[in-house]
């Protein structure tokens, strides 16, 4: 089925949308909420609380990209039962995972949260990664939003490791030094 | 904060998401003709710190082998075994280093780029006498060390001031590792110095009471930098303190050699380097 058809559904308030939903992307959501938790019984709480935001949240919202919808939806809830799970059950993954986007700021002591909002910060991530080319945006993505190992990251590219993390590595840098050009965390 | 850009990575454009749907060849070919801030920090490359800046010898097609760097408490069954061969002063044999208190692991190929290195600043001049063997014609040195100011300073548990030494990641590639075996360190942290990754910390030893002095508590200072493009480690460390240990490090630029090391070029692949031992 389009998009375009379970999105009317949606609107439609018919329980045959959340059906549609879970045949064409239950896979691909289930696939970022492991990624990120590591655990089967949390990520199936997680995909049915996907399907239950989404049922919330459309209308009013009418998605453009209805997989990236729902990914963020997914990606969102699995960070937070993560949270939820608290530290013991993280896996070496996820922490490793987090540490690295940590390094991205200028300084991660810094008390900043009362001025700015994600908002704020995702426009100047999104200007970095629209000034690097596709395939280091596609890395980025691929490792810090899917949750991606980076072994699995260098097949999907068919890169050597050792050169996904270095492409990391140099993203990270040069992403803080934009954060901190911006004025963030300084 | 951890939170703020996680959440920030969520925002991520449609754009940008789309791009990992795309089959990797198309990606790889839009990125042909895209800039990459990898390649343009690879072509300005330079092995430099401070400010002194020293011009490389050959930017060659060496392969831009990348070399990571772990570092943990050894484990209490950890061994090394180290060998050498007969020679003047003896005939060969071997010896196992256990009870270690730290290791740093290295990985990546088994090639180095071989460095030298030249101080622009040390809190007193080096004795020529011991660090003549370490330095080439044009004043560029594999290791530095010093005693001390004077003979108060070498008499002393303040035998060390400053010591620079350059090991490669190479030597380790068989399983080897580099080693504190007497002095436990503290809170490591990390920096960024240029292309260099920058480990800083404390590290102290113990020393118990015997027939002829009080026990003793002693301080050691570490700054190592380590080149994550080329494998090379350079260790600056000494009993002054943690300032001056980093000021020394900061002054120091690097050259090239133009030489590879490889394992094969190392007799042992593990090495030790607690201040004033070895």
């Amino acid at each position: 089925m389009e998009d375009t058809e379970i999105i009317d559904l949606y609107f439609a308030r018919s329980e045959d949308a959340i059906r549609e939903t879970a045949d064409k992307y239950g896979a691909y959501l289930h696939t970022i909420a492991y990624h990120i938790l590591h655990r089967e019984e949390d990520t199936e709480e997680v995909l049915s609380d996907t399907y239950l935001g989404t049922w919330n949240a459309i209308p009013p919202e009418k998605p453009r990209v209805l997989r990236h919808f729902l990914s963020r939806i997914t990606r969102n809830l699995s960070f937070k039962r993560l949270e939820y799970l608290g530290a013991a059950c993280r896996s070496a993954e996820t922490v490793e995972l987090l540490s690295e986007l940590e390094a991205c700021l200028p300084d991660p002591r810094a008390d900043i949260e009362r001025h700015l909002d994600a908002q704020t910060v995702s426009q100047v991530l999104n200007r970095f990664l629209g000034s690097v080319n596709a395939l280091e945006a596609a890395v980025f993505v691929s490792r810090y939003y899917y949750a991606m190992t980076v072994k699995d990251v260098a097949e999907k590219y068919a890169l050597p490791e050792r050169r996904v993390k270095y492409i990391l590595k140099c993203l990270r840098e040069e992403l803080r030094k934009r954060l901190m050009k911006e004025g963030i965390g300084v | 904060m951890k939170d703020l850009i996680n959440e920030a990575v969520g925002l991520i454009d449609d754009q940008y998401l789309s791009l990992t749907e795309k089959p990797a060849e198309e990606i790889l070919e839009m990125s042909k003709h895209q800039k990459s801030i990898v390649s343009v920090r690879k072509f300005a490359r330079t092995v430099l710190l401070a400010a002194v800046l020293v011009s490389l010898l050959t930017v060659t097609a060496f392969a831009s082998g990348i070399f990571s760097l772990d570092k943990r408490p050894a484990a209490s069954d950890e061994t090394y075994t180290i060998h050498w061969g007969d020679s003047e002063w003896g005939s060969g044999g071997s010896i196992t280093w256990k009870d270690l208190k730290y290791v740093f692991k290295f990985d990546g190929p088994d090639a180095c780029k071989e460095v030298r290195f030249k101080p622009g600043w040390l809190p007193f001049e080096p004795n020529p006498l011991m660090n003549s063997w370490s330095q080439d014609e044009d004043g560029w040195y594999s290791r530095l060390v010093s005693e001390g100011a004077d003979e108060v300073d070498s008499m002393s548990s303040n035998y060390q001031p400053y010591r620079v030494e350059t090991y490669y990641a190479s030597r380790f590639y068989n399983d080897g590792a580099m080693l504190l075996m007497y002095q436990t360190p503290e809170e490591i942290t990390e920096e960024q110095w240029g292309d260099l990754k920058v480990l800083r910390f404390h590290a102290y030893q113990d020393l118990p009471a015997n027939d002829y002095t009080e026990a003793r508590h002693l301080d050691y200072y570490f700054v190592i930098l380590f080149s994550e493009a080329d494998g090379w480690i350079t260790v600056v460390s000494g009993t002054s303190d943690m300032d001056t240990v980093a000021h020394v490090a900061k002054e120091l630029s690097f050259k090239e050699t133009g030489n590879i090391l490889k394992s094969s070029d190392f007799e042992n692949n593990a090495v030790f380097i607690d201040v004033g031992q070895g």
